[in-house]
């Protein structure tokens, strides 16, 4: 299938919507990554990065409910589906193969 | 999460109206989460910078709808294709008041834009030169008098180049008449410079050929201007050509060298010049005058580099020639420094000389004011015609009420018929400016460039007013109109405060045109006043022959006495100031009685002993001058009256005065004249002979000619000078003439302000013949009744015309007072001015009311002779 690779800002955001599993949109999405990641993106760009999760099937979203907050306007709630789990699978096994044959090079902060 | 407080709505309006429809929920729901989620973290000031960028991150191209879906959909949203429809149905319908409207609003426009143009041209003087903001012109400060002076001896430009050892450069530039040659052709020319060399640093005017940076270092270099390349050389290819030129001052024939082109100077440039001679000939030339502490002959200018405050050079500057100055001219001689920015309008303080172009800071500033009442006439006709409409329109807002319109649709629909009318008459506006534009060069005596005009300032000022006219004159009406409440619309009862705002509408309009008929009134009667006003001497059939040769000039007596047997001839008198002239001779005084501390200077008049009978002046007491002085004769002089009421002298003859130190015995008081115009005073002037041939010497032949021979007169006089002078082209003025060119400024101050007073008075005349019609319109039916019932025409008459001349008198009531402060101001840099007495408030007050009734006579008499049935009958 073409264009299933694995962004690494995409891998990000879609571990963060398993993660978040059930609330998962912009807002959310923005808050976890500040916060766990410790990284600052503008919104469109994460919405950019859920867009392209979804037209290579990783994700799947539907419209919840609004709210005051939200100016009366409904949130797209974004969930994992089976092929994004198992993309987030591939690219872990890809990387602990790697991880595996990573030699000693005397870093003193490799674990 | 703190307050809930929502982002602003405009940018979230500007997502809605951009992006697709299906991101709406997502992209914008978030927006409003974030910026509550943000909130507590940044300032005020930065959430919302960092909220528009949020925003503008959120324009990406697979969200934008096509540009025409925009379009449409705004056009849709706003109904703007069905407001126009409904716009030009409307105002089609009303021709009548559309039309009033647009003829008002067209001209008041119209008479803006000149004002507009007329009012930049006056401040973008000089503002091409790129240092414009670091140019100065030197002044020379007279602590005695507190006199701003622009002329400078040749020694004070030299020594502050000197003193700053070339950092600053300047640049100094000397009058000189010449007349310069092509074979047999001659060709007077007053605008020669002597010009020092760094005159290209300091100004831009950009030179055609040669090389600026050594065009006015050549001894006998002369740099011309295009139109005066092609007058003596008929081509501009010219480098390097020779010119023999003849110096009047000096007596000099030169052959100078053509060392540059340049291009004209531009028409808002105050240094206005055709030939430009380098300063080291011109030195040569008059080496014993430049020498001359007191000899004031150049005007200076310098750029300061950016380091330097123009407050500490000035300083610095009195300060190294308080100690390089002998003592008699330390007071004299002081500087300021004037910003370029302010020498065009600010220099009315100094003397001029005709060739010093100057305006006048206060026209820009009465000007505006003029464009301002233009338009809010124009703008109050609209208002009040609209007002008035709004009775018959309540019918149509009551029926779109009913059907369901709310109030901020019906704000916008007739808002939209505004914009409509303001956007035609704009249109017809620029089609008038654009036709009118050579008269009004010709009216404002200034060749403004059209396309000077064109720039972004103009066309965003433009649009402003566009934009401020449309909401200024269709808010309140709109206003009112969507404020119907549908059931009192349908009733069609009018309100009594609405008649009351109206007629103050009315009254105000015609209060505005009293406003501007009082300023024309007095402008005219000041400018009739100098034009008509009394010299003091006989103006008229008297000549002014200039004789700006020194060869010619030591031989003026004979040729005075030849001149004076001519026929058709009756006096000729010789002296040293032409007339009207500008007294460029002073000399220092003392007197008896004279506080010892104090120095003064007079200025004086060479004269011979035909003078003051030449002018037709009366001696008030003694006798005048005995001829040019001659060995063992005391030197004698004549005061005028005024030079004694500076001395505070009861009784001048006899008495001893002292003028540069030479005793001089009084033996005759003249009464006053005025030499310069009537624009200025009198002043203390000495009257004394000079030999001809000396700097201060007599230059000029008054001749006064019988009357009906001038051609004969004028003839002879010519004959007479090709056999005797020969070498310079015979000149003369007509005395008159002369003095009346010095009202050109106010000549045209008081046509622009005539012709623009008389548009506004104009327009408001419009408005109030529709609000005439109007009135009659509405009350026809009750005018009608009354005359069945038995009114004369005459009471019918009345009652109409009651109600209009209340309001003007009202009007002119709060107008005059107003009028007369503003007047008293205007008139109050004319040491010569009219009083504001009761004869200019009757003409004010008769025509404002003639015009006031003028207006509403013929339709209010028309209704009056109307025959009642005719508007009974359909009742």
């Amino acid at each position: 299938m073409k264009g299933t690779h694995l962004g690494e800002f995409e891998e990000l955001i879609l571990l963060l919507v398993g993660v978040i599993n059930g609330n998962a949109y912009g807002i959310t999405l923005l808050e976890e990554l500040e916060k766990r990641a410790n990284r600052k993106v503008t919104l469109s760009t994460i919405h950019t990065a859920l867009y392209r999760l979804e037209e290579k099937g990783f994700v799947k979203s539907e419209m919840g409910g609004g709210s005051q907050t939200r100016g009366g306007r409904k949130k797209r709630l974004y969930e994992i589906t089976a092929e994004g789990h198992a993309a987030l699978v591939q690219a872990r096994t890809v990387r602990d193969s790697l991880w595996h044959s990573l030699p000693d090079l005397g870093f003193s902060n490799a674990t | 999460m703190s307050k809930h407080q929502d982002p602003p709505l405009w940018m979230i309006w500007l997502v809605e109206q951009l992006v697709r429809e299906r991101f709406h929920d997502e992209l914008i729901g978030d927006l409003y989460e974030w910026y509550h989620f943000k909130a507590t973290k940044y300032t005020p000031r930065r959430l919302r910078w960092r909220f528009a960028w949020e925003v503008f991150r959120t324009l990406r191209w697979f969200r934008l709808r096509k540009v025409s879906d925009i379009f449409l959909q705004l056009t849709d949203q706003l109904m703007i294709r069905n407001d126009l429809k409904m716009a030009v149905r409307s105002t089609v319908k009303r021709r009548f008041n559309t039309s009033v409207n647009v003829i008002g609003l067209s001209t008041g426009f119209a008479v803006c834009f000149f004002i507009y143009a007329f009012v930049s041209h006056l401040y973008s003087f000089d503002s091409f030169h790129k240092k414009y903001d670091d140019i100065y012109r030197i002044l020379r400060y007279d602590q005695e008098s507190d006199m701003r002076n622009m002329a400078m001896p040749t020694k004070i430009p030299e020594a502050i180049h000197a003193a700053y050892e070339g950092a600053l450069p300047v640049a100094s530039l000397g009058q000189d008449n010449v007349v310069a040659f092509r074979g047999q052709e001659q060709f007077f020319e007053s605008g020669f410079y002597w010009t020092t060399q760094d005159f290209f640093k300091v100004f831009d005017f950009p030179l055609i050929q040669g090389n600026p940076d050594d065009a006015l270092t050549i001894p006998n270099g002369v740099v011309i201007t295009e139109r005066m390349a092609e007058k003596v050389f008929g081509s501009t290819d010219v480098l390097g050509e020779a010119m023999d030129v003849k110096i009047y001052d000096s007596d000099t024939l030169l052959t100078m060298q053509v060392t540059g082109v340049m291009a004209n100077p531009p028409v808002n440039s105050h240094l206005q010049f055709e030939m430009l001679g380098a300063m080291v000939t011109g030195e040569q030339l008059y080496s014993w005058l430049t020498e001359l502490w007191g000899f004031f002959w150049l005007r200076s200018y310098t750029v300061l580099p950016e380091s330097y405050s123009a407050a500490d050079v000035e300083q610095q500057m009195n300060a190294y020639f308080q100690g390089h100055v002998a003592d008699e001219w330390k007071s004299h001689l002081g500087f300021k420094l004037q910003p370029l920015e302010e020498v065009f309008l600010h220099s009315g303080d100094m003397r001029l000389s005709p060739k010093d172009i100057a305006g006048d800071y206060k026209l820009p500033k009465i000007f505006t004011g003029v464009g301002l009442l233009v338009f809010f006439v124009a703008l109050l006709n609209f208002i009040n015609l609209s007002t008035a409409q709004l009775n018959q329109r309540a019918m149509e807002v009551g029926v779109r009420k009913t059907l369901g319109a709310v109030r901020s649709r019906l704000i916008q629909q007739f808002l939209t018929e505004t914009y409509l009318i303001v956007t035609v008459s704009l249109l017809i506006a620029t089609v008038i400016v654009l036709v009118a534009w050579p008269w009004f060069q010709n009216l404002s005596g200034w060749k403004i460039p059209l396309n000077q005009l064109n720039s972004l300032t103009t066309w965003l000022l433009v649009l402003c007013v566009w934009f401020l006219t449309g909401i200024l004159a269709g808010g309140y009406p709109a206003k009112v109109l969507s404020g119907f409440h549908p059931i009192i619309a349908f009733k069609k009862r009018q309100s009594r405060n609405k008649t009351y705002w109206r007629q103050g509408l009315v009254t105000t309009q015609i209060a505005l045109s009293t406003l501007m008929l009082s300023g024309a009134v007095i402008v005219f009667a000041q400018f009739r006043h100098l034009m008509d006003g009394d010299l003091g001497f006989d103006d008229e059939q008297l000549v002014v022959v200039p004789v700006e040769d020194r060869t010619a000039q030591r031989t003026l007596a004979v040729f005075r006495d030849e001149a004076a047997r001519l026929p058709g001839i009756d006096i000729v008198s010789m002296s040293g100031e032409s007339l009207p002239s500008q007294f460029n001779a002073t000399m220092s005084l003392q007197y008896e009685g004279q506080d010892p501390d104090a120095q003064l200077g007079i200025r004086i008049v060479a004269i011979d002993p035909y003078y003051f009978e030449a002018l037709g002046v009366p001696l008030v007491a003694g006798r005048t001058v005995r001829g040019v002085q001659q060995e063992g004769w005391p030197n004698e002089l004549v005061l005028n009256q005024a030079a004694l009421a500076v001395f505070g002298w009861e009784e001048a003859l006899g008495k001893e005065i002292r003028l540069d130190d030479l005793a001089h015995t009084v033996v005759g008081v003249v009464q006053d004249y005025y030499q310069t115009s009537l624009k200025g005073d009198v002043g203390a002037v000495a009257y004394l002979p000079i030999p001809t041939g000396m700097r201060a010497g007599p230059d000029n032949l008054i001749v006064r000619i019988q009357t009906g021979q001038s051609l004969a007169a004028l003839q002879g006089l010519e004959d007479l000078w090709q056999k005797r002078v020969g070498s310079i082209p015979f000149q003369f003025h007509f005395v008159d003439q002369a003095f009346d060119q010095y009202y050109k400024s106010e000549k045209h101050f008081f046509a622009l302000f005539g012709v623009f007073s008389g548009f506004g008075i104009m327009i408001a005349c419009i408005g109030l013949l529709a609000m005439v019609l109007f009135v009659i319109n509405q009350r026809r039916k009750e005018l009608s009744i009354r005359k069945v019932l038995g009114a004369s025409t005459e009471q019918v008459v009345t009652m109409v015309a009651k109600e209009f001349t209340l309001m003007a008198a009202l009007a002119l009531v709060i107008a005059i007072p107003i009028a007369y402060l503003g007047g008293y101001q205007w008139l109050s840099a004319y040491p010569n001015r009219i009083a504001m007495d009761w004869v200019i408030w009757l003409i004010v007050v008769g025509l404002s009311m003639g015009i006031c009734w003028l207006t509403i006579g013929y339709h209010t008499l028309k209704a009056a002779r109307a025959n009642p049935a005719k508007y009974l009958k359909d009742a």
